[in-house]
């Protein structure tokens, strides 16, 4: 009797054991895997950030001249002083309110009666599919103090000599970040809130919740988390981002951190180790960022929102609040949407700018001339290819990750989350250097392959929080009733966590198909003659000040990418209604 | 220094790397990432000294022919370049890669390149005269002359065996008529003094100094010129004109209204929006600089020697220089006419007059070259750039 207790100890350490070393085994592969994408070009930046010249260059020596300039301004006066402060200033509320805003209209869509749900979902989407620059042009041809079209309206009706509208403001340049960031947010939340079992809401309606107290008692506690985590994706992206504080700050002399860096990477004098050094406080705040949110997120049972009991899922009853949503919506889409896209529309159609809006002078030009340049189609068959080769594989890396980070917890494992996390705090220029500095060895330089490889390392955080975020939210209790059924750990990933996760996969695979169809700041430094990508080709079209063709090359854009999605979505069914966990 | 022709074999350089890749390619080429270092060392510099005459000789034109492509790295105006390209690619048959980087980004990217062993660029089309003759003098340049240099360019419009600027670039005062009609125009801006008018405030709009040679050359007027001198800056500067990092969003706010006066703009651009119908219009006070320095250099390790050495010594024909015109540019190639067809428009116009030799303020280069960071930065203070 003893002995085979004996045994059966043995053979349950032996096994645990197995089980251990696997685990273990898994983790370090995915570990290594990880930091080999992420610190290549990261060690590049650290190790240019220390050099006196760019690396390479036969002057460039070691040197602590950019890092203590960089890190000793910021409490010295330097320039990374008040462009860090203007930074923050922007990123802190541009977080609150797009985070606000698009929760709001995530929350609309899916747990409401609202009406026209399935059109608005589609159309918060559409300041995605375009490039920053595009609502810069639009908002700079509305809002401009002096020649804004707002403006001469307002002038027009009220007779007063004042301008309305400023778009060379703070609040200007806050107002137009807002609106950039808000379907990044809505896109986020919008798989998360989906998948989210309505029984509480249900039975808090049951007692007697109006819907305020239903709204914040049950349903935003459990999306905190989910929200939480869009917040801090647009909290380093609004730090990251540089052309639309750099193009509408310049006139108001407002600088920010992720500009001034730019200008250190494409202005004169060219500074590409100070830009590094600056690259590195910028990893720093991600990292800073991404420590909050692991705290907010460390008691992953707080976000289960799946569980083992069945539910449907069923929109709660807006009542009476029922119009006043809708037309909060539809303010929503008409101001931060359809105004500034109707202005890039318009700009496409002039051949060139004029003070007021000449109606005879419209055409198609602008987008004859798209069809006439060579470079345009394989701008576009570029753009497709990595945007969908991205999007794809971000997905199936971040649904292999995530599970791990959320189910088999390991210091490994919470390494390569950091890792992970560190690219998208740095500005996409600083980025692209590392990259250079990196790869320029290699034969991937100055193809597409390249380009691939960094949207992969700077997008697949996207995958990997998103869907960890999804992972989160399914209960253990589906896994553990499907192995005590006897099915393997890989039966029960692909039968039971990937349907359950697929409304997330596909929100993910979307905005990262989104954002990758109009990065540029990576790209711009990555391309070669035979990888351009339609955002490099309208940025050179708009330093060109052609701004015309840009708005034409951007509504080009607009419509094939929305095509796409729309095609997606019919057919993998991310309208979920009858494919949520039941 | 030693002069030769080049009529002997060049090095070929084989583009394998740029092959189409496989998967094996890709993991090889991650696993050699592990294994080399960051910092590299320059791989194949040039760094004798000899310099080499190209002439454009049947064979030179054979064996360019031969090698079918090159790629040029440029920063200026996409249309001008295509047409410049397309006059070249159906003169010969040869096919032009572009490869647009636009500032001083280009020139970085190339020495980065270089010194890793990547020959990507065969010509580089730049405005960086600084970070030209820093890679020349690393061996990443091809030293070379032009047959008959003296007889074809003005000393100036070129870096002595290094990089020749096919174009001249001359300054003007662009203004909205809506807001300033010709005759008042022509009459305030007789001097540059008309920008302080108290009418102007808050309406004007500056290129910001870094902004490339056209707005640091005319602030350096400003500075050198004894009617001016760095007090006339500040004087505009309390104007609180918009300030632009590039010239691109001025010229559109021009147009639109939202200012009235931008400066400094360049003749050819206004040129070529003014054939799209753009109605703003231009002027040229006392004095206006007028300058070459978007030079053609040849790599050094060129992937297309041959086609580069063409490319670089055709613009200097005058069929080359017909093809500046065409792209509303006014060639450095001493004499030959201006044909280009925005003239002939022009001189249909009320306004318009051709720019007179009397206002051209040529800039000292070396002075220029010596001063730039100094100034520069000087620049930026006075008008308020704090970037």
């Amino acid at each position: 009797m003893v002995m085979s207790i004996r045994v059966a100890r043995t053979s349950l350490l032996q096994h645990k054991t197995v089980l251990y070393w696997r685990t273990s085994l898994w983790s370090w592969i995915s570990l290594g895997v990880v930091a080999m994408l992420v610190l290549a070009p990261i060690v590049a930046l650290i190790y240019g950030a220390f050099r006196s010249h760019s690396p390479g260059s036969p002057r460039a020596t070691f040197t602590l001249d950019h890092i203590v300039s960089v890190y000793g301004g910021l409490f010295t006066g330097g320039w990374t002083q008040s462009a860090t402060l203007h930074s923050l200033a922007l990123a802190v509320p541009v977080t609150l309110l797009a985070c606000t805003i698009g929760a709001f209209l995530a929350w609309a869509v899916t747990r409401t009666d609202l009406p026209y749900r399935r059109v608005f979902e589609l159309v918060f989407l559409l300041p995605m599919l375009y490039s920053p620059l595009v609502g810069v042009i639009g908002w700079s041809l509305l809002a401009d103090p002096s020649g804004g079209l707002l403006n001469i309206l307002w002038v027009w009706i009220s007779g007063s000599s004042e301008p309305l509208f400023n778009v060379y403001s703070y609040g200007g340049i806050a107002w137009v970040m807002v609106f950039y960031f808000v379907p990044y947010v809505f896109t986020l939340n919008v798989g998360t809130f989906r998948t989210m079992d309505p029984s509480l809401e249900e039975a808090a309606a049951v007692s007697g919740a109006n819907l305020w107290r239903r709204l914040t008692r049950i349903t935003l506690p459990i999306m905190i988390g989910s929200i939480a985590a869009g917040g801090l994706f647009i909290f380093t992206l609004a730090l990251e981002q540089f052309a639309i504080p750099g193009f509408l700050g310049s006139h108001i002399r407002f600088d920010t951190l992720a500009h001034s860096i730019y200008l250190r990477t494409n202005g004169y004098p060219i500074d590409l180790p100070g830009a590094a050094a600056a690259g590195t406080l910028m990893i720093a705040f991600a990292a800073m960022g991404l420590y909050f949110y692991r705290r907010l997120t460390r008691q992953s049972a707080r976000f289960i929102t799946v569980t083992a009991r069945g539910y449907k899922p069923a929109a709660s009853a807006l009542g009476l609040a029922r119009p006043f949503v809708f037309c909060a919506c539809l303010l929503i889409f008409l101001v931060g949407t359809a105004l500034p896209l109707s202005a890039v529309v318009l700009r496409a159609l002039m051949p060139v700018r004029t003070g007021g809006l000449d109606l005879a002078m419209l055409g198609f030009d602008n987008f004859k001339a798209l069809f006439t340049a060579e470079d345009i189609l394989l701008g576009l068959q570029n753009s497709l290819y990595l945007a969908a080769g991205t999007a794809t594989l971000c997905a199936l890396i971040g649904l292999g990750l995530s599970y791990r980070m959320v189910r088999r917890k390991s210091p490994q494992m919470a390494l390569a989350d950091y890792l992970i996390a560190m690219p998208i705090g740095i500005p996409g220029t600083v980025f692209g250097i590392g990259m250079v500095w990196a790869y320029v060895r290699s034969p991937l330089y100055m193809t597409i392959w390249i380009l691939l490889l960094a949207f992969i390392i700077r997008y697949l955080v996207y995958g990997v929080r998103t869907i960890g975020n999804g992972v989160m939210q399914v209960d253990k209790v589906l896994e553990e009733a499907a192995a005590v059924s006897g099915a393997t750990p890989l039966r029960t990933f692909l039968f039971v966590n990937v349907p359950l996760l697929k409304p997330v996969i596909c929100s993910v695979w979307l905005l990262i198909f989104m954002i990758v169809m109009r990065e540029i700041s990576a790209s711009v430094i990555l391309y070669g003659v035979n990888s351009a990508t339609l955002p490099v080709l309208t940025w050179s079209y708009l330093l060109d000040g052609a701004y015309g063709i840009a708005s034409a090359l951007s509504v080009l854009q607009l419509v094939i990418v929305a095509a796409v999605v729309l095609i997606f979505r019919w057919a993998f069914g991310v309208d979920f209604k009858s494919h949520t966990a039941s | 220094m030693n002069k030769k022709h080049i009529s002997g074999n060049q090095d070929r350089h084989a583009l394998a790397w740029r092959s189409e890749l496989s998967r094996r390619n890709f993991l090889k080429s991650m696993t050699a990432l592990v294994a080399t270092g960051i910092s590299g060392s320059a791989l194949g510099a040039n760094t004798g000294s000899s310099v080499e005459v190209v002439d454009i000789t049947p064979e030179l034109v054979e064996r360019a022919k031969q090698e079918g492509t090159l790629t040029v790295r440029y920063s200026s105006p996409i249309s001008e370049m295509t047409v410049m390209t397309q006059a070249f690619e159906k003169k010969f048959g040869i096919k032009v890669q572009l490869d647009r980087r636009v500032g001083v980004l280009g020139t970085q990217q190339f020495a980065t390149e270089e010194r890793g062993g990547q020959h990507i660029m065969d010509v580089n089309y730049s405005a960086d005269p600084a970070g030209l003759r820093e890679l020349g003098e690393e061996g990443l340049y091809l030293k070379f002359t032009l047959v008959d240099l003296d007889k074809k360019l003005d000393k100036g419009t070129y870096i002595k065996d290094l990089g020749y600027a096919t174009k001249w670039t001359d300054i003007v005062l662009s203004y909205n008529p809506e807001h300033i009609p010709h005759a008042k125009a022509k009459e305030m801006f007789k001097t540059w003094d008309g920008l302080l008018d108290p009418s102007l405030k808050g309406k004007i709009g500056l290129n910001e100094p870094a902004g490339g040679g056209v707005p640091y050359s005319t602030y350096l007027m400003f500075y050198r010129h004894p009617q001016y001198g760095r007090e006339f800056l500040q004087k505009v500067a309390a104007q609180n004109p918009r300030l632009y990092p590039g010239s691109a969003p001025g010229r559109e706010d021009l147009a639109s209204g939202a200012i009235s006066v931008f400066v400094p703009n360049w003749e050819s651009i206004a040129m070529l929006t003014y054939l799209k119908g753009d109605k703003t219009a231009w002027t040229y006070p006392d004095i206006c600089p007028s300058f070459a320095n978007t030079y053609l250099a040849i790599s050094a390790n060129a992937p297309h020697p041959s086609a580069a050495r063409l490319f670089c010594s055709w613009f200097f024909t005058p069929e080359g220089a017909r093809a500046m015109h065409a792209a509303e540019a006014r060639p450095t190639l001493k004499g030959v006419a201006d044909e280009r067809s925005a003239i002939a428009k022009l001189k249909q116009t009320d306004w318009w007059e051709p720019y007179p030799d009397t206002v051209r303020w040529v800039p000292d280069m070396d002075d220029w070259d010596k001063n730039y960071d100094e100034t520069m930065l000087d620049m930026r203070r006075v008008l308020g750039w704090r970037r």
